[in-house]
């Protein structure tokens, strides 16, 4: 921690002095990595540290930019679920830089569920629905969970894990068409 | 077809099939009760329609022609991109970029080799640097003139697409001449460029400087004192500051609605700070004013085009950095290293260090972020892209509350939709 203190940027530092200063139990690690900075967040108070991020005046991470997640597989917890925030001002000099932040949370593959942000940005709803179709990541209170990207009827595991292979269909020639057609769902009899 | 309705969902009950029914009852908490009962309309809006510039399909909830509910729809065009990506050397991953946001194709390019220099810290000559501006002020340039075309062809100046395409096919010819290819052009490598510019590409841009302030101007009278054209856009589909903001609207889409926001001002990359240009904004947030900010910056893609032109260094294209860029050819002749580094490049690409970034630039479109995550390999653990125009869509049905069915189609012109963009 003191290492990282030393490399960092005299905001991200403020950042995390706020951030840790408020929730305490939280704030289970920071990151910070090609003047990146990474903090990971306990999912339960999630949506709270989120709006403090937002509405502290000398933090106002008012844009969520991204929301995305990594599958680690093999290692445990398995998957990560990324949010980008990006403290956009409109006063803001020409070279002064961007001020950015990335929330990580830790989630277990038996318990893949975590609070929606779309109360604090409406703008997580697309990125929580294409995570939850691509990865299987449950979203609690999300209003509208239909799938986003795939087609509706898609079954079977979510196609952005790590164990699902590139390919997973024989590609179909003129040769072997009809014996590919014939085991697809959509095939009648 | 729904003829006539009497009691409630009479007519619709008879005119949908079993499959239909399950489809309203899958949005039914997204629709007013009043399409349940068949006094509103449902009607889809695409995939298959002129104005939505590939395959977005709109589910629009209507009243007589005022617009109710609009729900989109997309990935028609999902692709599996970042899926794929994690089966590839990161040199490998470029061409896939190409096909996200296929009318920019070297924005993507630009945005995918930035995150990796960042990850290998790796340095790009300014040679490489100032041609990657020019490069990619061009494909901004091309980008908005399809834009221009399609969405002035929606609103009936049917001559603005004819115009708008025949200007872009001189930067596809530049394209073409650099990189072999008009659109796909996969030019930046990790650390530079595939290799240096021929001898026709100053003239060939040159060339386009000259001939291109004319034609803006001409588009300019064309559209921007033309009354059908005002009366169509402006004070339609407004989104509010702040509203922008807490939907993640980047590029024009933002700027539109007065937010000073270009991350190639604010956070310059690829030595855009050596660069004068202004950042045109809008005032209401209107479709009139969003389309005002991209001829504006038309204007200025020509003076950074230009800029970058003059003081174009000597140099290297690539850096010398034998870890990600393979040594010349000629060196292979006499040095074993070249030998071994070359043969490393071709059969497992580098390895890079462990750790995950984050990289946005400025595409046409808005913030066009890459997300690495590297576990030490060859091969990308997660490559993710923050893509503008997946953002900007989803506050579509913000911008047009209240609107009637034309208005539409002005506002999905003037977020400047590509479905590959979006869908990824």
């Amino acid at each position: 921690m003191s290492d990282l203190s030393l490399q960092m940027d005299a905001f991200s530092h403020n950042v995390v002095a706020k951030v840790t200063e408020a929730f305490p139990d939280d704030i289970l690690a920071v990151g910070y990595f090609r003047d990146e900075l990474t903090i990971v967040v306990g999912q339960d108070n999630l949506p709270d540290v989120c709006t403090f991020l937002r509405d502290e005046p000398e933090l106002r991470f008012n844009v969520l930019t991204d929301l995305s997640a990594v599958d680690m597989l093999p290692e445990h917890p398995r998957f990560e679920v990324n949010v980008q925030l990006l403290a956009l001002r409109r006063d803001a000099q020409p070279g002064q830089g961007t001020r950015r932040v990335r929330l990580k949370v830790r989630l277990e593959e038996a318990d893949a569920r975590m609070p929606t942000l779309t109360g604090v940005w409406p703008s997580s709803a697309w990125y929580e629905r294409e995570t939850r179709e691509l990865f299987g990541i449950e979203f609690d209170q999300l209003a509208d969970a239909r799938p986003l990207l795939l087609p509706e009827d898609w079954e079977g595991t979510p196609p952005m894990r790590r164990d699902v292979p590139v390919l997973v269909e024989e590609v179909a020639f003129s040769f072997n068409r009809e014996r590919i057609d014939r085991g697809k769902s959509y095939a009648k009899e | 077809m729904v003829t006539e309705r009497s009691g409630p969902q009479a007519g619709l009950s008879e005119s949908l099939t079993p499959i239909e029914d399950q489809e309203l009852q899958k949005i039914k908490h997204l629709v007013t009760p009043r399409a349940l009962t068949g006094e509103t309309m449902l009607l889809n809006m695409g995939p298959q329609h002129p104005s939505t510039h590939g395959v977005l399909r709109l589910l629009l909830e209507l009243d007589g022609e005022n617009l109710v509910t609009c729900l989109p729809h997309i990935g028609y065009l999902h692709t599996g991109i970042e899926k794929t990506a994690e089966d590839k050397t990161y040199t490998k991953v470029i061409p896939l970029t190409d096909r996200m946001d296929y009318l920019s194709p070297l924005s993507n390019n630009l945005g995918y080799v930035m995150a990796v220099e960042k990850l290998m810290q790796v340095d790009v000559p300014y040679r490489a640097q100032y041609l990657r501006v020019i490069l990619t002020e061009l494909s901004r340039i091309g980008s908005h003139m399809v834009w221009l075309g399609t969405s002035g062809l929606e609103l009936g100046a049917m001559s603005m697409f004819l115009y708008a395409f025949r200007e872009r096919e001189h930067i596809l010819r530049i394209f073409d001449m650099v990189a072999g290819q008009r659109m796909m052009t996969s030019y930046f490598r990790i650390g530079g460029l595939w290799r240096d510019v021929p001898d026709g590409f100053e003239p060939a841009v040159r060339e386009f400087l000259t001939y291109m302030p004319g034609r803006i101007r001409e588009y300019e009278s064309l559209l921007k004192e033309n009354p059908i054209f005002k009366e169509r856009t402006k004070g339609i589909g407004v989104i509010e500051a702040e509203q922008a903001l807490a939907w993640s609207l980047t590029g024009p889409s933002l700027r539109g609605s007065g937010v000073n926001w270009d991350l190639r001002k604010i956070a310059p990359y690829s030595s855009y700070d050596h660069f004068e240009f202004d950042v045109p904004l809008g005032a209401n947030g209107d479709v009139y004013d969003r389309y005002r900010c991209r001829i504006l910056e038309l204007w200025e893609s020509l003076r950074i085009v230009e800029q970058a032109l003059d003081k174009l260094p000597g140099g290297p294209v690539m850096t010398n950095d034998r870890k990600v860029a393979p040594p010349p050819k000629e060196e292979l002749a006499y040095s074993m290293e070249a030998v071994i580094h070359h043969f490393k490049l071709w059969t497992e690409g580098f390895r890079a260090p462990a750790g995950e970034v984050y990289h946005a630039i400025e595409s046409p479109r808005g913030e066009f972020g890459t997300y690495i995550s590297s576990d030490g390999s060859g091969k990308p653990r997660r490559v993710h892209f923050r893509t503008p125009t997946f953002a900007n869509l989803q506050a579509l049905p913000i911008m047009s509350e209240g609107l009637m069915v034309s208005d539409l189609i002005a506002v999905i012109g003037s977020i400047d939709l590509v479905l590959g963009d979006v869908d990824r």
